[in-house]
């Protein structure tokens, strides 16, 4: 705070708080002469008493003096501004930092707190009028209401009134950024105002690098953390089922308030719906789990919705599971090799399955079985398991043991034997994988009855690694079938033979549902969200087709028709939606048919509504300002006269009472 | 009788109905109201007592001779004047105060002073007048004629308040002067020592005074002027002092009456008279004291 005297002319007057004192010492140093009968006996009277009036004096004379300063401060008529202000007649350039990212839309109070931002930031640029302002948004993608300030403070405050929250994330460097950028060119004094909720999980870490002689004014909208629930996951698994197979969506719910909560969860695939009671502890968070299936191939919109609460935004979660109709089955290796024949029968057997070919002559399979494995390549396998293709490995006797430890990343040394014995190794199912859960419980017998004549010699510490799973073993603890995840998709490594010569298993009943099992089992699980749009973002579909020209139309989570914008790529048509995306389930369609789904989210980060303790400090010019209204008014100066004319009379007022207690004798 | 200055023509009216009673017996040279304790020839029988060779052969009762042949002097109680000795401060602080519109204590005590002089006279007593300050500025013996009246009066027209007090002094040169006892009446503002003071009377109380100390103060010594800060000159010394009136006021007053409480204790003691008066009163009020 500093003072600005209108008329510094006048602060002379201030002189006039030496009338008082001087007045004193004069009268007491030439006071009028009272000749009197006898002073010795008034100096002996006076020397016992004097000690007590002395103070009352004292008081009076600083009453006069303390009122008179103030009257003379008066006339001066100072006016308490901000440091930080702009000097009258100085050219100022402000521009708005105004957060709109969704935790904005939380409600506190009567209104959200946008809505405080929004009225607050308008009724300062009302009463500040600066040279000129701007005004930029914190969202996904900042933009300025002008290229550059400007002097038309008004429709600032009519796009105030007018704005609304987003459900994005706020981009705070992007907003910066722009903002650095326009107030660099600016001249006079410039000043930043950044209004926000200064959500803790956004802003903790923020620190943006400001120019020494900017002054930055932070204010805080929000007052606390309202509590709030969020769908923070939803993961269905597999990622891209087949039709008819089991999918489980995992649900996961967080509770963003200090007291335990129950809600119900429902979730909505493609209009199916169901629900269940979830109790969450309080700052803590739960997982559940819906089990579906498909009915038909094709994109399946799946939403998990609860119970609206304050901040409604984060209530739903979304996802778009890709059913498949069939997963293709590539067949490799040797082409006399006798297992060959048993996959091709199986693929054929199973309605679920479509061979592909050669894996080399199509595109990236869902299977590939690869016969007979003499180890060579075993880098191109590994990448295509990383790819996502569940690589099923049958080494061949020759296969060095360096191949299939480089497959596995398993160095190993001990020699692969092929071994046969005319009476047959049993074999015996692991309970544990999931591949062997419908045989638990006895009824579809034992998935891999039959006898294996012939087999190779497998280590048996490549079933007991850290993440191998065994899904069968012989009798004797030689692997049968190993199944070793890679980020992508497993390898197993398969070591039952197929051959007719060798084994009759192909032949059993239990074969195919064994292998089926096996085949769906070690599918990716997915164990995050498939890919969505994040909100804020453009929708974009892209089609070669040329029925879909001129017909494709975008509906948004409410049914509302967007906007779309078209343009030639050399994949084909481009359409892309030219608002940003909100939260919900968004439907691509032609002629009313919905070809294709799209999922937009509400940003996780947001959920959290707690703010920072204090607005962060962003150097030494920057001011944290309770209210902006205020900062205003101290910025265009606070006139003081009014309050010392009054201190003025208060002081005399008190003069006057203190003298009236002790009634004064007439002047002499 | 032509205008004096300080003798009220109402004041006489009313101090011709005033009897002045003596409370002790006084000595005078004129037959008179008053009882002496000294025999002499008047109509008041004292008593018989035997002749003794040398004897006033004129004041034998013939009569007790010729019945019991024994000669038996006839003695009168002697009938003699008053003599009233009157002081008068006229020090400069009796001139307090100073063009304000009313008497200075001085102007009150020569009211008070001449209108017992023509009281005195006019029963045919005797009256004295000492003026002094810090000495005897003027002393008129007793009389009781109206040429004596006359320059009483006079007297105290043309007096003016003089230096500083000093009554012990004053009193002490005056003792010769007063050659019969008789009444004390001491006119003053009495700033001075009260101990001092009756150590100088003492010669007076000896020899059968009847002192009256009639304490003038002005108002604005009884309770000090409502008035600004001043600077306070004394009228006697010179001397000066800064001081807000207002802020002693009670001081003072406490002050003013621990000196009367002082005097009159001492008074009492001493078998004399003691009397404040204020020159907003009426001096009549101190007739009444002498009227006893």
């Amino acid at each position: 705070m500093s003072f600005l005297f209108q008329n510094p002319a006048l602060l002379g007057l201030l002189a006039l708080a030496a009338l008082p004192p001087l007045v004193h010492l004069l009268s007491r140093s030439r006071p009028p002469v009272y000749r009197f009968s006898n002073v010795d006996f008034l100096r002996r009277i006076m020397q016992r008493t004097a000690r007590f009036r002395r103070p009352k004096d004292w008081l009076l004379l600083a009453l006069r003096t303390t009122a008179l300063l103030a009257l003379a401060a008066a006339f001066a008529s100072p006016f308490l501004i901000s440091a930080n202000s702009a000097l009258p007649g100085e050219k100022s350039t402000v521009i708005l930092l105004i957060d709109r990212s969704a935790s904005m839309s939380a409600r506190e109070g009567a209104g959200s707190r946008f809505e405080t931002a929004c009225a607050e930031a308008a009724r300062f640029l009302a009463e500040l009028r600066p040279s000129a302002a701007n005004l930029i948004w914190i969202d996904a993608e900042p933009d300025a209401a002008f290229p550059e300030p400007g002097p038309n403070i008004d429709f600032l405050g009519e796009l105030l009134q007018r704005a609304e929250p987003s459900a994005e994330e706020g981009a705070l460097a992007a907003a910066f950024d722009l903002a650095l950028r326009q107030l660099a060119k600016a001249g006079g004094r410039r000043e930043l105002v950044v209004v926000s909720d200064f959500q803790a999980s956004a802003w903790r870490d923020f620190s943006p690098t400001l120019p020494p002689d900017l002054t930055v004014r932070s204010h805080r909208v929000a007052t606390g953390a309202p509590p709030n629930l969020a769908v923070t996951r939803l993961i269905p698994q597999p990622a891209e089922p087949v039709v008819g197979q089991e999918i489980s969506v995992l649900v996961r719910v967080r509770n963003f308030s200090p007291e335990p909560v129950r809600s119900q969860l429902t979730l909505d695939a493609d209009g199916s719906r169901s629900s269940q009671p979830l109790d969450l502890p309080a700052w803590g968070e739960a997982e559940t789990a819906f089990v579906l299936r498909a009915a038909s191939a094709g994109p399946m919109p799946v939403s998990a919705m609860l119970e609206a609460d304050a901040y409604p935004g984060d209530d739903a979660r979304h996802a778009v599971l890709r059913v498949r109709d069939s997963l293709r089955l590539a067949i490799d290796g040797a082409d006399e090799a006798p297992e060959r024949p048993v996959w091709q029968r199986l693929a054929a057997a199973l309605p679920w399955i479509e061979l592909a070919g050669d894996a080399a002559s199509t595109r990236q399979p869902d299977l590939r079985f690869v016969a007979r494995w003499d180890g060579s390549a075993p880098d191109e396998l590994r990448n295509q398991a990383l790819a996502g293709t569940t690589v099923i490995v049958h080494p061949a006797a020759t296969c060095p043991p360096a191949a299939i430890g480089e497959l596995l990343e398993r160095p190993s040394t001990e020699a692969i034997a092929s071994e046969t014995s005319p009476a047959a190794w049993p074999v015996v199912p692991e309970e544990e994988h999931p591949a062997n859960q419908l045989f638990r419980s006895g009824d579809f017998g034992n998935p891999f009855a039959g006898s294996f004549r012939e087999r190779l010699r497998l280590p048996a510490a490549l079933a007991d690694g850290p993440a191998a799973r065994p899904i069968a073993r012989f009798a004797d603890g030689v692997p049968a079938i190993v199944q070793l995840p890679t980020p992508g998709a497993p390898i197993l490594l398969w070591n039952l033979a197929l051959d007719p010569a060798a084994s009759d298993w192909p032949t059993q009943g239990s074969f195919l549902p064994a292998v089926a099992e096996i085949l769906l089992r070690t599918r990716p699980s997915g164990r995050s969200e498939p890919g969505q749009t994040p909100a804020g973002a453009a929708l974009v579909w892209t089609s070669a087709d040329p029925a879909h020209g001129g017909a494709l139309t975008l509906t948004g989570p409410h049914g509302e028709a967007l906007e779309l914008t078209e343009s030639s790529t050399p994949d084909g048509t481009l359409w892309q939606s030219t608002e940003p995306a909100a939260p919900g389930i968004h439907r691509w369609q032609v002629s009313g048919q919905t070809i294709d789904y799209a999922a937009v989210n509400f940003p996780d980060s947001q959920s959290d509504l707690r703010p920072l303790d204090a607005p962060p400090g962003f150097g030494e010019r920057s001011v944290s300002a309770d209210s902006l209204v205020r900062q205003a008014s101290l910025a265009r100066g606070f006139p003081l006269w009014p309050w010392l004319a009054l201190a003025a009379v208060i002081l005399l007022v008190a003069e006057s009472l203190i003298h009236a207690r002790t009634p004064r004798p007439k002047a002499a | 009788m032509a205008a004096y200055r300080y003798l009220d023509p109402a004041d006489i009216r009313r101090l011709k109905n005033y009897e002045f009673g003596a409370k002790a017996m006084v000595e005078g040279y004129l037959s008179g109201r008053h009882r002496s304790r000294q025999r002499g020839s008047s109509i008041e029988f004292h008593e018989f007592r035997q002749y003794s060779p040398g004897d006033d052969l004129s004041r034998v009762d013939w009569r007790v001779y010729a019945r019991n042949d024994k000669m038996f002097l006839r003695t009168f109680e002697q009938e003699t004047n008053l003599e009233c000795h009157i002081f008068l401060d006229c020090s400069a602080s009796m001139g307090f105060p100073e063009n304000a519109g009313r008497l200075s204590k001085l102007e009150y005590a020569s009211f008070f002073a001449a209108s017992l002089a023509w009281w005195v006279t006019s029963k045919n007593d005797r009256v004295s007048l000492t003026l002094f300050d810090n000495g005897i500025r003027r002393f008129i013996p007793p009389g009781s004629t109206r040429r004596h009246l006359h320059d009483l009066l006079t007297t105290l027209e043309t007096t003016k308040p003089g230096s500083d007090t000093s009554l012990t002094e004053a009193l002490a040169r005056a003792h010769p002067l007063l050659k019969r006892k008789g009444t004390l009446v001491i006119l003053s503002d009495f700033f001075t020592d009260p101990s001092a003071l009756f150590t100088a009377l003492n010669p007076y109380l000896h020899r059968g005074f009847r002192v009256h100390l009639f304490h003038i103060l002005d108002p604005d010594e009884i309770s000090l002027p409502d008035r600004g800060l001043s600077r306070f000159v004394d009228m006697e010394t010179g001397g000066d002092l800064i001081v807000h009136p207002h802020a002693l006021r009670d001081a003072w007053a406490q002050g003013i009456i621990s000196h009367t409480r002082a005097l009159r204790a001492l008074a009492s003691g001493r078998r004399a008279d003691y009397a404040l008066a204020s020159t907003a009163d009426s001096y009549f009020s101190l007739f009444d004291r002498l009227r006893d």
